[in-house]
């Protein structure tokens, strides 16, 4: 059926976003960077959660998440020592 | 009522795509995918029809925060334009309704003459007369200064674009998209009307608040991105800002969806049309919460920290320029937009007309969107008012009225909302009282804490919001203290 077959090319994209925004949390030099590709990740999961019916929870996933990332990046940028206003960011 | 509406756009868009879809997939050997087919046909002219209808409405929008806030604050150029349609370029108006056929344009006539009378361009004293004349050049039927965003536009558009050498270049470029992106994505869950909408989920109302929240992710990584002091400091305040404001938001939201019961934005809008109570009655403490939260949520004056012009040059989007600021902008007033439409919807009744089933029958030829329409134009009217009339409010004072006023009212409404749906509501129309005695109380208190604030009883006492910094009025010499 091509109504799957989309479902499953959709579950794909969101599945491989997940996972390249996963890598980049993880394997990005800065907080920011490495939060921006969090919120990538998030939503692709939100995503997923939406092609599997669960409504709920995916707006409680972008609702709650989300907001939170912000706060998280913010102690980032702000509790870490490195100097907040780079000189260079090459 | 719903069915009552005879402006059925969606119904007219889903016969069309029917039709569309009968006659090409319907005829191929993938005729089983016909309704499919048909459905996301459907979907995508709605989603093109709503769009289109927000981007031509909020021209109107922006109309009223030039027209209504220089007439506010007394702002020469912009308070002229209007007048100019009765008193003409340079004092000769063009006599059209002396052409119109069998003394029809009479009353016009009348109507010029008074508007003459009232709000002509005589004065006695000579340079005030002069600078009145001074009008709108060009075409009188045209609204004067409704085609001005068209200009602004093609000033974007011509714009060069740049990036500042020591940004960091790929987030500098994400967050306008992060922002714009999720701006739009709002229209999709706002009906616009019984029979306009895009997408209509059960869980509407929130989805719609969860991309609602999703921008200032974006204002905090441009703010950051852009290796700059001042939009550094914006974006951190759009974060500071977004703890205050965004939980006693959802509270207030939560308190409608509960005496609704029903998280679908459609529904809450139709029990508020068959209950016979707008929630403004029934929930006035909310409708001030979320009248005060949404203005901060989409960062007007304020709550404008974030692009505090005054002491950050233009906060978190100083270093974009050209189409992009001009989209930015344009996700600002969508923003808005949205939060005026959302008013009118939770609070107002949304498509039902004013004085609701009492002149239905005679209203039913003005379809609801025009009704919506018009009640989120006097929402922006209310915007631009708090906007002329209101200073903007520091980081600590927004954080202290978030948490120590908003959160608690919140609260309180909410607790108002369960009690009305368990114990006041039986399950059919309200009565008249239980609006009636509501909007007294909140009529009343409104008086008591408006006469509370008289100046001279304020005298000598601390102010309310200054626990943690004791900080007095600045003056000469203040700072020796």
């Amino acid at each position: 059926m091509p109504a799957s077959l989309l479902e499953e090319f959709a579950f794909a994209l969101l599945a491989l976003l997940a996972i390249a925004g996963a890598f980049g949390t993880i394997y990005a030099k800065r907080v920011a960077h490495s939060m921006l590709y969090l919120i990538f990740c998030f939503l692709a999961v939100a995503g997923v959660f939406l092609l599997t019916g669960a409504e709920l929870l995916a707006a409680i996933q972008i609702l709650v998440y989300l907001g939170s990332v912000l706060l998280v990046v913010l102690f980032g940028v702000m509790l870490t020592r490195r100097q907040i206003q780079e000189e260079d960011f090459e | 009522m719903a069915e009552g509406d005879w402006l059925d756009i969606r119904g007219w868009v889903e016969a069309l795509s029917f039709a569309i879809a009968d006659n090409t997939v319907g005829m191929s050997r993938f005729w089983r995918q016909k309704g499919t087919t048909a459905d996301i046909l459907t979907e995508l002219i709605m989603a093109v029809v709503v769009f289109g209808l927000i981007m031509t409405t909020m021209l109107v929008l922006l109309w009223i925060e030039r027209k209504f806030f220089a007439r506010i604050m007394d702002r020469r150029g912009a308070t002229m334009a209007m007048r100019s349609l009765w008193v003409g370029e340079g004092g000769e108006h063009v006599d059209w309704y002396g052409l119109l056929p069998f003394g029809t344009g009479a009353p016009f006539r009348w109507l010029n003459r008074w508007l003459n009378k009232v709000a002509g361009s005589d004065h006695e004293v000579e340079s005030v007369a002069r600078v009145r004349d001074r009008s709108y050049h060009g075409i009188w039927w045209m609204l004067p200064g409704f085609f001005q965003n068209i200009a602004d536009a093609v000033k974007f558009l011509t714009k060069e674009w740049m990036v500042p050498t020591k940004a960091d270049k790929f987030v500098f470029e994400v967050a306008p998209f992060i922002i714009i992106s999720s701006t739009i994505m709002l229209f999709a869950f706002i009906p616009l009307g019984p029979h306009v909408w895009s997408a209509n989920p059960d869980l509407s109302l929130l989805f719609l608040m969860a991309i609602f929240g999703i921008a200032p992710l974006g204002v905090f990584f441009a703010g950051w991105s852009s290796n700059n002091k001042y939009t550094l400091i914006g974006g951190i305040r759009s974060a500071a800002q977004l703890t205050a404001y965004e939980i006693p938001l959802l509270v207030t939201v939560l308190a409608v969806a509960v005496l609704s019961g029903s998280m679908n934005i459609i529904e809450i809008v139709e029990f508020q049309m068959d209950m016979d109570g707008w929630n403004l009655f029934l929930l006035p403490l909310g409708a001030a919460l979320f009248l005060i939260t949404m203005i901060a949520e989409v960062e007007r004056i304020p709550f404008d920290m974030p692009e505090a012009e005054a002491e950050l040059v233009e906060g978190w989007w100083t270093e974009y320029g050209g189409l992009r600021w001009g989209l930015l902008f344009m996700a600002e007033y969508l923003r808005a937009y949205a939060a005026c439409l959302l008013f009118a919807i939770f609070f107002l009744g949304g498509w039902e007309p004013f004085g609701g089933n009492l002149v239905a029958q005679y209203t039913a030829f003005i379809p609801g969107i025009a009704w919506l329409l018009i009640k989120s134009w006097l929402m922006f009217a209310v915007f631009v008012w708090v906007r002329a009339s209101l200073h903007r409010v520091r980081t600590d004072q927004i954080l202290e009225f978030g948490w120590r006023w908003l959160l608690p009212l919140s609260l309180v409404n909410l607790g108002i909302a369960v009690w009305l749906r368990l114990w006041v509501w039986q399950g059919e129309v309200w009565s008249p009282l239980v609006p009636g005695i509501i909007t007294a109380i909140a009529v009343a208190l409104f008086v008591l804490l408006a006469i509370d604030e008289d100046p001279e009883s304020l005298e000598g006492r601390e102010r309310p919001y200054s626990v943690h910094v004791k900080a007095g009025p600045a003056g000469p010499g203040t700072h020796k203290k």
